[in-house]
């Protein structure tokens, strides 16, 4: 009994139809998902309207990076820097659009860890930008008039040394 | 493309430096997430805030809420501070009170960024929070005690 529930594989389905395959204790990292197993739901393929087939592929390498048991103490080490070493390549993404995909992802999954790394990894990319540059990455309409916007410069001077 | 959903901007803005989000307050005025980051609310109760100590120079938050009127905040450690209004400008309808430790790297001081509003029993109350100049001792006290803000509110 134990043994065949471990293995029972759940098949998710990405927003453009494609079907994955992923063992439940794996997926089970999703709380999202998880209480779709818990409510009997995840008897079909779970439709993930959300999450594209490259976004959810990149997911799942990472959920199921993250389910990878060490065997021993000295191995835990190890583990544990080479699940580091994993996380920092994880978000070294080519495109910028598959690092905001995946913290969408993330949230709509709710995967924690992996929502706290892809956010970290996007404040880390907007720490050094300009406002402008800020404005543009999160797609923000500017609305102050210049008059405003020299006022609150003003306000928040010592930030802009 | 898509905005990012409001929650994960405060997530990603709390993450910051307090410099840089000072200077992300000027991005845009009707965006108020972006200029002051939600609090981590762990801890509180009916009448209190536990910031959560974070390192470096990372900004605390208390939550936004529109509010009008001056109180004081007391810090659980018996240190009282009145801290008079700040030179930002405020306007009630557009829900932009907040409050938030800045941190100065040029004089590694904390600096006010905002004003705050607490929820205690049942009203909302404003405190104009740091409005002077933290020093890195103040600081530590925060860091090490998890201290604790009560807004003695004079009403709303």
């Amino acid at each position: 009994m134990s043994s065949s529930s471990s293995s029972k594989m759940i098949e998710l389905r990405s927003s453009d139809g494609e079907t994955f395959h992923v063992e439940e204790t794996v997926v089970l990292q999703s709380e999202t998902i998880k209480q779709m197993i818990d409510d009997d739901c995840a008897n079909a393929a779970i439709p993930l309207p959300n999450v594209t087939s490259m976004t959810l592929a990149k997911v799942i390498e990472y959920i199921k990076k993250h389910a990878e048991k060490p065997k021993d103490d000295d191995d835990k080490k190890v583990a544990e820097e080479d699940l580091k070493k994993f996380d920092a390549e994880f978000v070294k993404v080519d495109q910028e659009s598959m690092l905001f995909d995946l913290v969408r992802a993330a949230n709509y999954l709710n995967i924690k860890s992996l929502l706290d790394l892809t956010c970290q990894a996007v404040a880390d990319s907007i720490k050094d930008l300009s406002v402008e540059e800020v404005r543009k990455k999160f797609n923000i309409q500017n609305d102050f008039t210049p008059e405003e916007e020299a006022k609150v410069r003003k306000e928040n001077a010592w930030a802009f040394d | 493309m898509d905005r990012l959903p409001s929650n994960i901007m405060f997530d990603i803005f709390s993450r910051l430096p307090g410099q840089c989000l000072a200077r992300s307050r000027c991005v845009s005025k009707n965006n108020p997430q972006l200029m002051f980051p939600c609090p981590t609310e762990t801890g509180t109760t009916d009448h209190t805030y536990v910031l959560e100590p974070k390192e470096g120079p990372f900004l605390e938050f208390l939550r936004k809420k529109p509010l009008s009127k001056a109180s004081h905040v007391r810090i659980e450690v018996r240190e009282c501070y009145e801290l008079p209004p700040l030179p930002m400008r405020f306007d009630c309808s557009m829900f932009r009170e907040s409050c938030g430790l800045g941190f100065d790297a040029s004089t590694k001081n904390q600096q006010q960024l905002a004003r705050c509003s607490i929820h205690f029993r049942n009203s909302w109350y404003i405190g104009h929070l740091l409005a002077r100049t933290w020093t890195m001792e103040h600081l530590k006290v925060i860091k090490t005690l998890m201290v604790k803000w009560v807004v003695q509110g004079l009403g709303v």
